[in-house]
Parts: structure tokens; C-alpha cells; sequence
């Protein structure tokens, strides 16, 4: 009797057991059915009618991308490898982070001076951009090297990169305005001068990092903790972790954009001939 | 305290584009020949994106004393497969990686290395030479960096160096 007794409390124990589990499961799984997938296309504009034909010509060198609204350039697949780069939305692994990331298109303008005159000028739009999954904010400077003939002007040369993950931000491209002008006769010949990032203004980084720090939460934010949190549980590990690096660690992060740097940012090739 | 501060990636495609002469039908020979202008253009984007475990942003060796060995940097964990760091080949190329420091290590640090498998024993020592992490990573695909530190008598403190990560078009 006592060992039937023993027996139908170990038996007991494990039916109750499994029928919490499968409750918990259950439960977390409907968490997820019932939420909505994250949107991470809200704040990109509707594509223009003509956008196929536009992307298709970019590379024809009849389309001054300074003549395109944003609604163009804010698209995701205008850039390249955006096919490639879904993933990180569709299949997103929330044990790691987008830190750093961004870069130019097209990176490697090339100009052409019919004129040696000092004080020509040329100036065109060169597109720069977060990179795809990205969850920080990005403080970046872009600074070319010396050069003996030409004065670059960018404009603006510092600028605060907005995230692309959970969502894409409304401003994730930024429109560069670049002036070469010729300082010093230049011989004829071809010329190559690098942009590189640098770290931004010590005032300014200083705005940006507050600024960052202080931002409302999103509704996005709250989405990516839900969806961490089931990953956790799904691979056997602790959700509160996976929160904690969301909620805390990863939550309002500014980071200096040229901490990771991906060499010259744009390659500048002027001809004068 | 190591610090991550370069890793060059270069996307490239090539598109040649042909213009010439647009007009009225000419008979072209050996003695007049066409000639137009070919200009191979290279559409480039200097994309990237690093990813970091858990809620890192850079690499830290937290030691456990002067004397250590098979340090992982903080948020790594080679056990569990989780890298300190993955890089994203965003371009459109096949693409080698490659480290080293661009200043010598710390004499203590007796060993530095790097590997793409959680595996130490695979791992490559390094310094200020380049070694490589991964090849042929295809574009939309990514390489997992693991790292690990041994050091002797270290002092106490934090010291820095530069960790360069290059990338090349594979052959």
C-alpha cells in the first residue's frame, strides 16, 4: 500500500509536471501567435511608381542621385545585397546585436576637371547609410586625406546614424553633398583621394550621446523582448538574460561610428584632362 | 582590454557599359573603323555590419589574476558557440577576413588567437602580422570570430591595443 502510495504521488508529480510544461509552452507560444510581426518597414515611405525602372538605371550615369526624392533612396533594396541581408529580420538571433555598420553609395565617385583653373568646382550627392541590422546609434565624421590640388567639402561631415533594426529608422540614409575644388593647378593625370571615418567632435558626440540615451521606448523595443524571450526559452536558456540585454545593455546605445572602420569610407577618383 | 578598431571590407561589381556613336548607318571596314568609349563601371558600397554577443560593443579580457590562461573575451563563450564577434559579407563578392594588431602585443600576453570554430586547438596565434580568420565567406553569409588570451604576470590595469580586421576579394 505504501509503495502504490509512493507510486501514485511519483506518477502524480510527473503528470502534473508535464501539464505545466506544456501549458508554459503553450502560453509562450501564443504570446508570439498573437503579436503581430515586427514592421520593420514602417517608417519607409510607399516606392514610387517608376522605382523599378530608376533602380534599374542607376548604374546607366544618366540619373544624378541628387535629383531623386527619398522616397527612392530610402528603400532598403535600392542599396545592394538587401536580398541577402533580410535575414536579419525574417530570422533574427536576438543573442547577438547589430553594433556597428554603415557605408557610402556609390563609394567610389569619380570626377573629371576639363580645367586646370583654380578655384573650379564640382560638386555632386554621394548617399550614406546605416548598415542592415543595426541597433545603435552611430556618431561618425568623414574626413578625405590631404591632398595637394583639391579642397573636399562634405556636407554635412558629421552626422548621427539611426538604427535599422527592429525597425528601419526614418532617416537610416543620409544625403552628402560633396564639393571638390581645384586649390592648386593640378597636373593632368588621374587622382585618388580617400574619405575616411573618424571619430566626431567631442561636443557634438557629447550631444549625441545624450540625446540617444534619453529616448522614448518603442513599441518595437517591447516586441524584441517577447521574441527574446521565446528564443531563450526555445534553446534551452534564461529569458531574463536575454531581456536584461535588451532592456539594459543594449537598450539607447551611442557608439563611435569609426570604432569599427571598414578602410576609406569613399574612394574619390578625379581626372583632369 | 583589447579594442576592436579596423576591419576593411570591399564590395565590388562590374558593369561594362558601351557607348558610341548613335547616327546614321555607316559602313565600318579596317580603313574606318568604330570607335567608341568603354567605361567599366564599378557600382560600389561600402556597407558592413558587425554583430557583438549579448550586449557587447567591444572586446574585454576580464582576467581572473596576473597569471591566466584561455581567456575569452566578455560575451563569448565557445562552449555554447557564441562568438564575440560575427562579421556580415554584405557585398557582392566571395571575401577572405584577416587580423593582427597593429602595435605588439604586451609581453605578457603570452598568447593571442583567433579562430573562425570554437575549437582553441584550431586556433591561430597572432601579433602584428596578419593571419587569416576565414575565406570564401559568400556574399549573405557571415564568419564567427572567436578569440582568445593567455597572459604571465601581467600587471594590474587595463591596457589597450588596436585589432585590425582586413578583408580581400577571394582568389
Amino acid at each position: 500500500m505504501d509503495k502504490l502510495g509512493i507510486l501514485v504521488g511519483v506518477v502524480g508529480v510527473v503528470v502534473v509536471g508535464v501539464v505545466v510544461a506544456i501549458s508554459y509552452q503553450t502560453y509562450s507560444l501564443n504570446n508570439i501567435k498573437q503579436v503581430p510581426p515586427i514592421d520593420y518597414m514602417k517608417n519607409i515611405p510607399p516606392k514610387p511608381d517608376d522605382y523599378a525602372l530608376i533602380k534599374r538605371e542607376m548604374d546607366s550615369g544618366y540619373i544624378d542621385i541628387s535629383e531623386l526624392n527619398e522616397s527612392y533612396w530610402l528603400q532598403p533594396d535600392f542599396y545592394p545585397n538587401w536580398d541577402k541581408a533580410k535575414k536579419f529580420y525574417d530570422q533574427h538571433d536576438y543573442s547577438r546585436w547589430g553594433v556597428y555598420g554603415h557605408g557610402a553609395y556609390p563609394a567610389n565617385p569619380e570626377v573629371v576637371f576639363n580645367t586646370t583653373e583654380i578655384g573650379s568646382w564640382i560638386n555632386f550627392t554621394v548617399l550614406y547609410r546605416t548598415g542592415y541590422g543595426i541597433e545603435t546609434y552611430q556618431g561618425i565624421k568623414l574626413v578625405p586625406e590631404d591632398n595637394e590640388y583639391f579642397d573636399i567639402e562634405i556636407i554635412p561631415n558629421q552626422f548621427l546614424l539611426k538604427p535599422t533594426f527592429p525597425v528601419f529608422a526614418k532617416d537610416w540614409v543620409r544625403q552628402l553633398k560633396i564639393n571638390v575644388t581645384i586649390k592648386k593647378e593640378p597636373p593632368k593625370g588621374n587622382y585618388t583621394i580617400n574619405i575616411n571615418a573618424v571619430r566626431p567632435d567631442k561636443e557634438q558626440a557629447k550631444k549625441w550621446f545624450w540625446q540617444v540615451l534619453r529616448r522614448e521606448s518603442t513599441p518595437e523595443e517591447q516586441e524584441m523582448i517577447t521574441r527574446a524571450k521565446y528564443q531563450a526559452e526555445k534553446e534551452g536558456k534564461l529569458p531574463e538574460k536575454f531581456e536584461k540585454w535588451i532592456e539594459v545593455g543594449r537598450k539607447n546605445k551611442y557608439v563611435d561610428a569609426s570604432t569599427f572602420n571598414v578602410g576609406p569610407r569613399i574612394t574619390l577618383k578625379i581626372k583632369v584632362i | 582590454m583589447e579594442k576592436i578598431e579596423k576591419i576593411s571590407a570591399v564590395v565590388i561589381s562590374v558593369m561594362v557599359v558601351v557607348s558610341g556613336i548613335a547616327s546614321t548607318a555607316i559602313a565600318y571596314d579596317a580603313n574606318n573603323p568604330w570607335t567608341g568609349t568603354v567605361k567599366w563601371s564599378i557600382p560600389s558600397d561600402t556597407s558592413f555590419t558587425v554583430t557583438f554577443a549579448g550586449s557587447q560593443t567591444q572586446i574585454n579580457f576580464t582576467a581572473s589574476g596576473k597569471n591566466d590562461t584561455l581567456i575569452e573575451p566578455d560575451g563569448q563563450d565557445a562552449v555554447a558557440e557564441t562568438p564575440i564577434i560575427t562579421i556580415e559579407n554584405t557585398g557582392n563578392t566571395n571575401l577572405n577576413f584577416k587580423c593582427n594588431l597593429t602595435s605588439a602585443k604586451p609581453s605578457w600576453v603570452t598568447h593571442l588567437k583567433v579562430c573562425s570554430t570554437p575549437f582553441v586547438i584550431d586556433a591561430t596565434d597572432f601579433n602584428t602580422t596578419l593571419v587569416l580568420i576565414n575565406s570564401s565567406i559568400a556574399p549573405g553569409e557571415s564568419t564567427p570570430m572567436y578569440l582568445w588570451s593567455y597572459i604571465e604576470n601581467a600587471p594590474a590595469g587595463t591596457t589597450t591595443r588596436t585589432l585590425m580586421i582586413v578583408s580581400e576579394q577571394s582568389a
